[in-house]
């Protein structure tokens, strides 16, 4: 290798850097301009609204992949188990049971099947792609055995009101959930024993483990959580739908683990903010909403999200070099 | 008959290589030398066609070279063993030896696999390795490894073989055997370039010797004419005082009492005694149970059977963080696998045993980790631009003391360090051996698991000597030497 060419290559390295970096920034704000000028619905208050409340669910399935990912791990269970939540959450308010309980149990069975997803992946030493695509058949099955297929009406307007409508200070509750939920993911990464010894157990397991970070209580740890936050996000999308129903979010899961790659992260753990993951959230929940005010087919939209993935994904291998 | 002259190469940067020469007789063994970036490694890199230097003249049999790739090196007869391994885990011995050019058939569609193994077999008898061909070189250890790439280098016949450190992961019987196939190559007119820390094998080994400092050439000499002294003050550019420590008085109180202490083939009925306050070197062959040994004290590992002693207290870990606790703390000889974390920052990696004491409740203080960090960089001199520059980009010598920072960080009241100098330069070394007096001083218990005999001659209180899974036998520093530590070394135990 000549000199001229180890320039180059340390160049391309912090162009690819830069550009990862400001990736989800420059994409939304890029994307945000073209539909406000594409679109005379797009820039409202309204819109607005509906943009955040429609992507609460989302944001906050995105911050538990952040959590995973920095992992190095990933779960692709989550928007089955959304529905299956959605379902079950439901379906325990048409047998009669009060919103509060419903919620609570609902979450209680988040955590639980985060918890399984955890123990069997860190226990049994399988790889958490593996597992997670057993758990996501198995959610997506149960949805539509308990269900007989058919979608599940809410009719506890008290809880539709609290998850979907209400506002408290003038914004929306989803968007206050949202930013609950992100505050909470931040503080935990970065200013917990906890969140500080993830980003040593994503980047080499061996070396943490020898300074004596608890490798797997951390690890099903993390599962736990990314289980709360699917509990959370199957309520606002259950409100937001009014009914449970099995298969509502097709692309829950590919749309969060874009956001977190869209953010910046390495697939191979030890690198990943809630942060950023919030900026690709973002760009894809303003591209499914303003496609849909374009009424570009929904299918399409695929491709797009599809493409912005890959180039993520490009940059950030440019960026950490060749291993 | 190869010959480098004036050559310069610049990295951004750094200006590696300074109007730098190097010539080479066919048949002879050259030991090239010199601290860590001295600019050997970058020499050697631009011989094997890694690198292309700015400036200056590769000569080989007297016409002029230029190496665009490693392909056209090798083809010119020029291979290099360097010291990143690239035998394939997942290959075997046979397939690992003739990659590249297996013998084919049908136009090279077909791998002729009886041809294969035949061929590798034969080269195995050859050189008189004995290995099966049909291993997996996964299943080998290190130094067997590293023993397959020299032979699938020495099996090309090189006009000239660059060796970088062959020996830091060899043990004594691949030592050996490594010796004679550079004998071997040497006989047939072979020019050997041997990059090494080790001075003993240099004396031992090497026709001359080529000392390089911060990229400029500083003798070239018959080692015959050279001595320690000399060849020290050329690589340093001063004086480095390599004088025993004295004994200190030694504390009677006992920090870690290890009574037969037994884990698989590794550790087979170990006694140790450390005290506070001394330096505990711990010498053997590889293989022989070191690590292992120091792992069971450090909770990484649990022992089958056996005692162990903390400050009188019955002392079982239960993990890594329990022995960390209870005051013990082992820092890794696989500095860049398990000592430190390298994509992460040099504070992110000190304070990392530590959160759990620099937190309130679980809840850290971003302000007050900076201050931890930068102060254990300032107290071991881990010379970095700050708390957040990356470990990765360190240098070695930098690296090793951000592992020990992280450990003495944590205030053990025992420190076990395995091979706390290896791939470190000798003025870091130097720095390294303070560090350790000095907390010895302080009254820490350290044990020193060393390879180089003369470290621990150097460093040490006391030394112990393990074999076979046992210790064979200890005496005081002042009392040892080299051949006595071998002797013990070599200890067959009686039938157990």
């Amino acid at each position: 290798m000549t000199t001229v060419a180890a320039l180059r290559m340390a160049r391309t390295r912090r162009a690819a850097a830069l550009l990862r970096d400001l990736l989800p920034y420059a994409a939304l704000v890029l994307v945000v301009g073209y539909f406000a000028f594409a679109s005379e619905f797009f820039l409202n208050t309204r819109n607005f609204e509906r943009l955040v409340t429609d992507s609460a669910t989302l944001m906050l399935v995105a911050f538990g992949m952040t959590m995973v990912i920095l992992l190095g791990e990933i779960d692709l269970s989550v928007g089955a188990v959304v529905a299956l939540l959605s379902v079950i959450l439901a379906q325990l308010m048409a047998a009669g049971v009060g919103w509060p309980l419903a919620v609570l149990l609902v979450l209680l069975a988040g955590m639980g099947i985060g918890g399984l997803n955890g123990v069997i992946t860190v226990l049994g030493d399988i790889p958490s792609f593996i597992t997670t695509l057993g758990m996501m058949a198995i959610a997506t099955g149960l949805a539509f055995v308990v269900t007989g297929s058919v979608s599940v009406a809410i009719m506890q307007d008290r809880f539709l009101d609290l998850f979907y409508d209400d506002r408290l200070l003038g914004l929306p509750v989803p968007l206050w959930i949202v930013l609950g939920a992100f505050g909470a993911c931040g503080l935990y990464l970065n200013r917990t024993v906890a969140g500080h010894e993830l980003f040593a157990l994503g980047a080499n397991q061996k070396a943490a483990a020898l300074s004596g970070v608890p490798v797997k209580r951390r690890k099903i740890t993390v599962f736990v959580i990314m289980g709360a936050l699917v509990a959370i996000a199957a309520c606002l999308s259950a409100a937001r739908l009014g009914s449970g129903a099995p298969g509502s979010v097709p692309a829950l899961t590919l749309d969060a683990i874009a956001a977190v790659i869209i953010g910046g992260a390495n697939l191979f753990g030890g690198r990943a903010f809630v942060s950023r993951t919030l900026m690709g959230a973002a760009l894809i929940a303003v591209l499914n909403n303003g496609m849909v005010l374009l009424n570009v087919n929904i299918d399409a939209q695929y491709i797009i999200k599809g493409l912005i993935i890959l180039l993520a994904v490009v940059l950030e291998r440019l960026a950490a070099g060749a291993r | 008959m190869l010959e480098l002259t004036d050559i310069t190469k610049t990295f951004p940067g750094v200006r590696a290589l300074d109007s730098a020469r190097f010539e080479l007789r066919g048949g002879e063994v050259h030991a090239f030398m010199g601290e860590n970036g001295a600019g050997k490694s970058t020499m050697m890199k631009i011989v094997a066609g890694l690198f292309a230097a700015d400036s200056g003249t590769i000569h080989l049999d007297g016409q002029q070279m230029r190496f665009a790739n490693p392909s056209e090196a090798k083809a010119a007869g020029i291979h290099t063993v360097f010291q990143e391994l690239t035998v394939l885990d997942n290959l075997d011995v046979a397939q690992n030896l003739l990659i590249g050019r297996e013998p084919v058939r049908l136009g090279g569609a077909w791998l002729d696999k009886p041809a294969l193994y035949a061929q590798a077999e034969s080269i195995l008898r050859d050189l008189g390795i004995p290995l099966d061909a049909r291993r997996l070189a996964g299943s080998l250890s290190t130094g067997q490894r590293q023993i397959v790439e020299i032979a699938r280098a020495v099996a090309q016949n090189p006009r000239v073989l660059i060796l970088d450190e062959p020996t830091s992961s060899l043990g004594r019987n691949e030592e050996e055997l490594l010796f004679s196939l550079v004998a071997r190559l040497k006989a047939a007119g072979t020019g050997i370039v041997y990059i090494t820390h080790r001075m003993s094998e240099v004396f031992a080994f090497a026709d001359r010797i080529t000392v390089l400092r911060d990229g400029r050439h500083i003798l070239t000499d018959e080692s015959a004419n050279l001595d320690r002294p000399t060849l020290i003050r050329a690589m340093v550019g001063r004086e480095v005082s390599e004088a025993r420590h004295e004994g200190a008085a030694r504390s009677a109180e006992i920090a870690l009492e290890v009574t037969d202490l037994r884990r698989g083939q590794d550790v087979r009925g170990a006694d140790l005694t450390l005290r506070r306050g001394e330096v505990l070197g711990l010498a053997g062959l590889m293989g022989a149970g070191r690590t292992e040994l120091a792992r069971l004290m450090a909770g990484i590992d649990r022992p089958d059977a056996g005692r162990m002693m903390l400050f009188g207290q019955s002392y079982a870990p239960a993990s890594v963080r329990a022995a960390m606790l209870a005051g013990v703390a082992y820092v890794s000889e696989d500095r860049k696998g398990l000592g430190v974390v390298l994509p992460l920052s040099v504070g992110q990696n000190i304070a990392l045993p530590s959160l759990s004491r620099l937190s309130r409740r679980g809840w850290l203080s971003p302000t007050r980790l900076r201050a931890f960090a930068t102060e254990w960089m300032g107290r071991l001199g881990v010379k970095a631009r700050g708390p957040d520059t990356v470990v990765g980009t360190l240098s070695g010598g930098n690296q090793q003391k951000v592992a020990l920072a992280k450990w003495l960080a944590t205030a053990p009241r025992v420190i076990l360090l395995d091979e706390p100098t290896r791939g470190v330069d000798i003025g870091a070394k130097a720095e390294i051996y303070a560090l350790i007096r000095a907390l010895a001083a302080d009254g820490t218990a350290v044990l020193v698991i060393s390879s180089e005999l003369p470290e621990l001659l150097q460093l040490c209180d006391r030394i112990a000597v393990m074999a076979r899974g046992r210790i064979a036998g200890d005496l005081p520093a002042a009392e040892a030497t080299e051949e006595t530590l071998l002797e013990l070394a070599f200890h067959e135990p009686e039938a157990a």
